[in-house]
C-alpha cells in the first residue's frame, strides 16, 4: 500500500521524505542512542566518582585508624583534608554520625541534621542513615532527593544525589554529594547541542533537498511540459539544457529527438505539398506536350514521324510521312502495316520484325535504310524507331522517324571525291606540304616532303614541327610571329634538318589555316628545297665576283700601263740626259757620286716601271693543249743555275703519264718562275737544308681530275695571316726593292683564266708548298679561251 | 758631211734628252712635236735617219711611217721606232707599217747610240 503511495507522490516529495529519512532517522537514531549512552555513561561515570570518593575516604580512614591509636590526632588532618575535597561544582564531602551529627561538613560541622528534610519534605538524612547501616561492609549507598536554596534566591528544587558509605569504626558515614544537575549538565548540554544539530541539519538537510531537488525535477519537470505539448501537437518547445548529467544527456537527445520529429513531419508535408503539385504539373504538361506534339507531326513535312502498334500497323501519319512516302494518310492509317515502305528484299528478309525486336530491347534504334515509296521507288533513309511504353510499363508501340537521305549522301559523295581529288594533289606536289595544329603538332606531311626531309609521316604526325628546323623552337615562334602579323608568308628562308642530319635550305611560304568562324585551327606550309639552288646561287656569286675581280685587275691593268707608259718618256729623257753628264764629268769630279746616284735611282725606276708593265701586260693567252711539265722544265731550265748558285737542292718527281691541259704555255711558266723566285727568297736565310722539290701528279676533284704541279720549299713558312693577303697586289713581305709583291696576284689570275686554283699551306719555320691545280682537258683546242 | 737625224715625240723631254744625246756625237738633229709637222719637215729635208715614237695624237708612229714610206725618196731611209709600247703586236705593227727597228722606252743611251751608230754610221 505504501509503495503504490509512494510512487504517486512528486518526485521532490519523494526525494524531500527519502532524504529526510536518510538523514532524520540516523540522525535521531544516533542522538538518542547518545544522549542515553552518554547520559547513562555520565550518571554511572558520576556515580561511580561519587562512590570511589567516598570509598576513597573510607580506605583512609581505615588507614589511618590502623595507623594512629588516637581519634582525635586522627580526625584532625583527616577532617581538614575532608573538608577540602569538592564535587562538581558545588558538592562536597560531609561525615555524619548515626545519630545524624554532622561530623565533618564544610559549613555545619557540629550541627545535627538527622531530620532534615528536602524539598519535598523527606526526610532523607534519616532514610540514609538507616539505609547506611544496613549496607554491606565497604558497600556503598545512593540517595536522591531535591533540594532548594531559598536563601539563595533558588525557586526550584533542584534534585542532588548522594553516595554514602559507612566506616564502622568510627560510626562514620562517610557521604559525598552533589547536584545531579551538575553531574548532568554536561549532559544536559550535549543533549541540547544534539538536539541542535538534528534540528538545524533536518532543516538544513530540507532545504538542500528542496533546492537540490530542484536541479533533478526542474528539467525533469520541463521535459514532462515538453512531452505533454508534444503530445498535444506543438513539436516547436524544446528542453532547456543545462549542465552535462544524465538528465541533461537525456535533454539533449530528446531535443534532438524533438528535432528529428518535426523535420520528418515537415518533410512529409513537403512532400505531400510537392506531390500534388507534380500532379497538377504533369497533367498541365501532358496537356501542352500533346498539344505541341500534334503541331510537331503536322508541321514536320522533312521528317517522316509514323506512330506504329506492336505489330507495325500505322496508326498515325504526318504530312512529313505523306510527302516522303507519297501515300495519303487516309490510305494508310489503320489500314496498312509500315512494312509496304520496305524494299521487296526487306520485306522478304523479315527486316522489320527484327528492328521493332531490337526496339523493344534497347528503347531506340536507328540506321539507315533502303525504303520505298508509293509509286515503288527506292531512296535512301535514316530511320530511327522509339518504343513507346505506357504508364504500366508495357510497351505499347512505336514511333518512327524517317528522313530521305538521298541529298545527303549525294553531297557526301561529292565531299569524298572532293576530298580524294585535293588529296591528290597535296600528294602530287612536287613541293613539300606540312599541316600543323595551333600547338604547332604536324597533322599532315605529303609524299614531297617525306622525300625532303626523309622521314615517313607516321613518324612526324603528331610531333612538333620545330623538331626539324635548325634554329629549332626559336624558328617556331619567330614563324607563329610573323604570320600573326601578316597572315602569310611567301618565300621565307630557313633552314631544315634532314633525317640524316644534313642541313637543308628551305624556301617556304607559309600561311594560317581557319574554320568558317575564322577561328585559328592551325598553319600550313609549302617547302621547296632549295639547297641546290642555294648551291648554285653561291657557286655564280663566286663566278661573279671572281670576274669582278678580274675586271677590277683589267682596269687596274690598264691603269698602270697607263702610267708605267706616262713615266717611261721623263724617264728615258733623265736617264739620257744624265748619260751625256756623266760622259762629259770627269773621274774625279765631285759631283760624280751625285750624279751616279740619281742614275741608281733612275735605274730603280725603271725596274718598277717594268714590274708595272709586267703586271699590266694585257697580252691575251693563247691556250694550246699541253703537257703540264713543259713549262716546269722550262722555268727550272732558267733558275736552275741560280738555285745551286744558293745551294738549294732541287727534287723533281715529275708525273709521266700525265693527261694533257689546254694552257698558255708562256704564262704557265711565268707562273712557274715567279713560284720558284719565291721559295728561292723564302730559302735565303734558313738554316737547314735548302730543298725545293717539285712534282706533278694527277688528282680528282669532285669527281673532275685535275693536275697538279707542287712546289715545296724548306724556307720560312708564310704566317697564317699573310696566308689571305699574298694574293693581294702589292703584298710583299720582302724588303723594299726586293720585289714588288706583284708576282703571287699575277699568278692567281693566270691560273683563274685556265679554269684551276691555287692552293697554299705552309708552317713556319718549316716551309711551303704552293699547289696549281688545273683541270685535265682531253679536248684539244686550239681557241683562246673569253674571259 | 754630218748625218741628219729627225726625232718625232709628243713629249718635248723626250727630244731634248734625244737631242743632247745625239749633237755630242755629231749627229744633226731635228725634233717635231707631231706627224704633221714631221711631214713638212721630211719634205724640206732629205733625213738620213727617222726616230719615231708611236703614240701620238692626230696620226700615230704607225700611220707616219706608212705615210713616209709613200714617198718615194724615202722607202729605204731607216725608221726607228723609240715607244713605251712593247707588246708583240706592236713590234709587228711597227714592223708592218715600214720600220726597220723597234724600240722600246726606256733604252739606255749607250744602246741607242750604238744602234743608231750602227745604223748610219
Amino acid at each position: 500500500m505504501i509503495i503504490p503511495l509512494f510512487r504517486n507522490i512528486k518526485i521532490r516529495a519523494k526525494l524531500i521524505s527519502v532524504s529526510i529519512f536518510l538523514v532524520l532517522l540516523p540522525l535521531l537514531a544516533v542522538a538518542l542512542l547518545s544522549m542515553i549512552r552518554f547520559g547513562t555513561a555520565i550518571r554511572t561515570a558520576a556515580e561511580e566518582d561519587l562512590e570511589h570518593l567516598v570509598r576513597n575516604i573510607y580506605s583512609i580512614c581505615k588507614v589511618q585508624q590502623e595507623i594512629i591509636q588516637s581519634k582525635e590526632q586522627s580526625l584532625y588532618s583527616l577532617r581538614s583534608e575532608i573538608r577540602k575535597i569538592k564535587v562538581g561544582r558545588t558538592g562536597y564531602v560531609y561525615v555524619i554520625d548515626s545519630k545524624g551529627n554532622l561530623i565533618i561538613h564544610p559549613a555545619r560541622e557540629g550541627a545535627n541534621i538527622i531530620d532534615s528534610e528536602d524539598s519535598s519534605g523527606f526526610k532523607y538524612i534519616r532514610t540514609m542513615i538507616n539505609n547506611a547501616l544496613t549496607l554491606p561492609p565497604e558497600g556503598v549507598g545512593t540517595i536522591r532527593y531535591p533540594w532548594i536554596n531559598p536563601e539563595l534566591g533558588e525557586t526550584k528544587p533542584r534534585q542532588k544525589i548522594n553516595k554514602y558509605i559507612y566506616f564502622k569504626p568510627w560510626n562514620w558515614i562517610i557521604a559525598a554529594g552533589t547536584y545531579e544537575q551538575e553531574i548532568y549538565q554536561a549532559l544536559y548540554e550535549t543533549e541540547r547541542f544534539i538536539i541542535i544539530i538534528v534540528l538545524i541539519s533536518v532543516f538544513m538537510a530540507v532545504i538542500l533537498t528542496i533546492t537540490l531537488s530542484k536541479f533533478l525535477t526542474d528539467p525533469i519537470r520541463d521535459l514532462t511540459d515538453v512531452t505533454t505539448k508534444m503530445a498535444n501537437g506543438d513539436l516547436s518547445q524544446r528542453v532547456k539544457v543545462t549542465g552535462k548529467d544524465e538528465i541533461s544527456i537525456l535533454g539533449t537527445s530528446f531535443n534532438r529527438l524533438i528535432g528529428q520529429i518535426q523535420d520528418y513531419t515537415s518533410n512529409l508535408e513537403k512532400m505531400v505539398e510537392e506531390r500534388t503539385g507534380e500532379l497538377k504539373e504533369s497533367r498541365e504538361k501532358y496537356r501542352d506536350l500533346s498539344r505541341f506534339l500534334n503541331s510537331i507531326l503536322d508541321s514536320s513535312t522533312e521528317y517522316a514521324i509514323i506512330a506504329l502498334d506492336l505489330h507495325g500497323n500505322i496508326l498515325e501519319f504526318n504530312r512529313g510521312a505523306e510527302k516522303i512516302f507519297g501515300w495519303k494518310k487516309e490510305e494508310v492509317i489503320n489500314k496498312e502495316n509500315i512494312n509496304i515502305t520496305n524494299t521487296p528484299q526487306d520485306r522478304d528478309s523479315g527486316l522489320q520484325k527484327e528492328i521493332m525486336e531490337r526496339t523493344i530491347n534497347e528503347g531506340v534504334f536507328d540506321l539507315e535504310m533502303f525504303r520505298v515509296r508509293k509509286d515503288g521507288s527506292k531512296f535512301p533513309s535514316h530511320t530511327t524507331i522509339n518504343a513507346i511504353r505506357g504508364s504500366s510499363n508495357k510497351d505499347t508501340g512505336f514511333v518512327e522517324i524517317v528522313r530521305d537521305i538521298t541529298k545527303r549522301r549525294i553531297l557526301e559523295r561529292e565531299l569524298r571525291e572532293t576530298k580524294d581529288f585535293l588529296e591528290n594533289i597535296m600528294e602530287s606536289s612536287v613541293d613539300g606540304i606540312i599541316t600543323t595544329d595551333l600547338k604547332g603538332k604536324i597533322t599532315y606531311m605529303n609524299r614531297a616532303m617525306e622525300e625532303t626531309i626523309q622521314y615517313k609521316r607516321e613518324e612526324v604526325l603528331g610531333t612538333h614541327i620545330s623538331n626539324s628546323y635548325v634554329r629549332g623552337i626559336q624558328q617556331a615562334r619567330d614563324i607563329m610571329d610573323l604570320l600573326r602579323k601578316i597572315e602569310r608568308a611567301e618565300n621565307y628562308e630557313i633552314e631544315v634538318k634532314r633525317k640524316d642530319g644534313k642541313v637543308l635550305q628551305i624556301l617556304t611560304s607559309l600561311f594560317l589555316l581557319r574554320d568558317d568562324n575564322n577561328e585559328l585551327i592551325g598553319t600550313a606550309g609549302i617547302f621547296k628545297d632549295i639547297s641546290e639552288k642555294k648551291l648554285l646561287e653561291a657557286k655564280l656569286k663566286a663566278t661573279q665576283a671572281r670576274l669582278v675581280e678580274a675586271s677590277k685587275m683589267r682596269a687596274l691593268g690598264e691603269l698602270v700601263a697607263g702610267v708605267a707608259h706616262e713615266i717611261n718618256n721623263p724617264l728615258m729623257a733623265s736617264q739620257t740626259i744624265l748619260h751625256v753628264i756623266l760622259k762629259n764629268l770627269t773621274q774625279d769630279s765631285p759631283e760624280r757620286n751625285r750624279l751616279e746616284l740619281i742614275h741608281k735611282c733612275n735605274n730603280r725606276i725603271e725596274k718598277i716601271v717594268e714590274h708595272l708593265r709586267e703586271f699590266s701586260r694585257q697580252t691575251k693567252p693563247e691556250f694550246i693543249f699541253l703537257d703540264i711539265n713543259k713549262p716546269v722544265e722550262n722555268a727550272l731550265l732558267m733558275t736552275e743555275q741560280q738555285l745551286l748558285n744558293h745551294n738549294i737542292i732541287i727534287q723533281k718527281h715529275l708525273a709521266d703519264d700525265l693527261p694533257g691541259i689546254s694552257g698558255d704555255i708562256n704564262q704557265l711558266e711565268q707562273v712557274f718562275l715567279n713560284l720558284i723566285s719565291n721559295a728561292r727568297d723564302a730559302m735565303d736565310n734558313t738554316e737547314t737544308e735548302k730543298m725545293l722539290t717539285i712534282s706533278s701528279y694527277t688528282t680528282k676533284d669532285n669527281e673532275k681530275p685535275y693536275v697538279t704541279v707542287s712546289f715545296k720549299d724548306t724556307g720560312v713558312g708564310i704566317p697564317k695571316d699573310n696566308l689571305n693577303k699574298i694574293i693581294e697586289p702589292f703584298f710583299s713581305t720582302k724588303p723594299v726593292g726586293k720585289g714588288t709583291g706583284l708576282g703571287l696576284s699575277l699568278c692567281f689570275g693566270i691560273i683563274e683564266s685556265h679554269g684551276g686554283r691555287i692552293e697554299i699551306q705552309s708552317e713556319l719555320g718549316r716551309g711551303t708548298e704552293v699547289r696549281i691545280l688545273i683541270p685535265a682537258n682531253n679536248n684539244i683546242k686550239k681557241e683562246t679561251l673569253k674571259e | 758631211m754630218a748625218k741628219c737625224i729627225l726625232i718625232v715625240d709628243d713629249d718635248e723631254m723626250v727630244r731634248i734628252a734625244l737631242s743632247e744625246l745625239l749633237k755630242p756625237e755629231g749627229y744633226e738633229i731635228d725634233s717635231v712635236g707631231s706627224s704633221k709637222e714631221a711631214l713638212n719637215k721630211i719634205n724640206e729635208k732629205k733625213y738620213d735617219l727617222l726616230m719615231l715614237d708611236i703614240i701620238m695624237p692626230e696620226m700615230d708612229g704607225f700611220g707616219l711611217c706608212r705615210k713616209i714610206r709613200e714617198k718615194e725618196d724615202y722607202t729605204e731611209i731607216p725608221i726607228i721606232f723609240l715607244t713605251a709600247k712593247s707588246r708583240e703586236e706592236d713590234r709587228v705593227m711597227g714592223i708592218d707599217a715600214g720600220a726597220n727597228l723597234f724600240l722600246s722606252k726606256p733604252i739606255s743611251p749607250d744602246k741607242l747610240l750604238g744602234i743608231v751608230s750602227e745604223t748610219i754610221g
